[in-house]
């Protein structure tokens, strides 16, 4: 019994393992791009957005420089060691 | 007088075509006895074979049994020994070899990969934040320890080298039956088992590192599926981790060796 269930929990686990482990919900589609051509507009290159800390996380690359911007729910930058 | 000779000729050359036909049928019986020789021989090749591993079988079985008998023995010495000095007044003193040998296994640099390699991960795991300064150095530390058993796996002491635990699945499958029928027979070195997580964590930890190095990079900075890779990685390191204290949990009752300890102290008491 145990040696049919461990390959489904182990599989169980891998398929949830990404979204757990992140343990931020994702931001909707529409916060994305409106962020998204913000920061294009001011020439970054944007790599990922998600929730952190209750504030929205931005990956972003501009002039091979490596950066996490953090915005409130309004858009507005935030300072924030993150 | 010719046709005489004619009917001397036919009859002779019926005479020869008998003898060949005789020939052919003696040749066919040889065959066939031959072939059935040959069965025969294979039938009792096979029963031969049969009856050597039922008596490997009971050879083992005998050895198995002789060692349960020596190890209630010695048992039963240490017994009245530590028995004999008390009522004397004396000090019974240390156990003696009854209890087994002492056998170093686990040289330092096994022990410092280990160790270095459960904090390093415990620490990255739940302590330290993805991307930053310290997570970033540990996975370097990480990197170092797996560059360093990798080396070690060819020029370390002999239980440490790879060629040391191969698990073959003719092993793998001899320590399962063993495991089901709660044999105890511990290896000096790593199980076959053992051998197999030791694999696994070290290919898991190596892709650990090349992901996380590839986020710390201009290319892969914050791009998704390898942040996901990442964190798959990290979950299953989690699982073979839990999976491998259950494991020598275990393997330490079944073998009745202390197999964490001997991961501290490098020694393995084999009975």
């Amino acid at each position: 019994m145990k040696s049919k269930l461990f390959p489904v929990a182990v599989a169980l686990l891998l398929l949830a393992g990404p979204s757990f482990a992140d343990g931020e919900d994702t931001v909707d589609a529409a916060t994305k791009e409106k962020v998204t051509a913000l920061l294009v507009a001011q020439g970054y290159d944007v790599r990922k957005i998600e929730h952190e800390d209750g504030l929205i996380e931005v990956y972003v690359v501009k002039d091979g420089k490596m950066e996490e911007l953090f915005f409130d729910a309004d858009l507005n930058p935030v300072e924030h060691a993150g | 007088m010719g046709n005489m000779a004619g009917m001397a000729r036919a009859a002779d050359g019926a005479v020869a075509k008998a003898a060949q036909r005789t020939v052919q049928a003696a040749e066919a019986v040889t065959r066939a006895e031959m072939l059935a020789e040959v069965a025969a021989a294979r039938a009792e090749a096979a029963r031969a074979r049969a009856r050597e591993a039922a008596l490997a079988e009971l050879v083992a079985r005998a050895e198995r049994a002789r060692l349960v008998v020596a190890r209630e023995a010695a048992a039963r010495a240490e017994v009245a020994r530590v028995a004999e000095a008390r009522l004397s007044g004396r000090d019974a003193g240390p156990a003696t070899g009854a209890r087994g040998r002492v056998v170093r296994v686990w040289d330092p640099v096994v022990r410092l990969f280990h160790w270095g390699l459960v904090g390093a991960f415990l620490a990255n795991a739940f302590v330290t934040e993805a991307g930053k300064t310290t997570h970033v150095w540990l996975g370097y530390g990480v990197a170092a320890l797996v560059a360093l058993r990798v080396v070690w796996g060819f020029v370390g002491s002999r239980h440490a080298r790879f060629a040391d635990f191969v698990p073959t699945p003719a092993l793998v499958r001899g320590q399962i039956a063993e495991m089901r029928r709660w044999v105890r027979r511990p290896h000096a070195g790593h199980s076959p088992l053992g051998a197999l997580m030791i694999y696994n964590i070290l290919l898991t930890m190596a892709g650990l590192v090349a992901t996380g190095y590839a986020l710390t990079t201009v290319t892969f900075f914050g791009v998704p599926w390898v942040a996901d890779l990442h964190e798959t990685l990290v979950t299953w390191a989690e699982i073979s981790a839990l999976l491998h204290v259950v494991a020598v949990v275990v393997e330490s009752r079944r073998l009745g060796v202390n197999l964490p300890k001997s991961m501290v102290t490098g020694t393995k008491r084999l009975p």
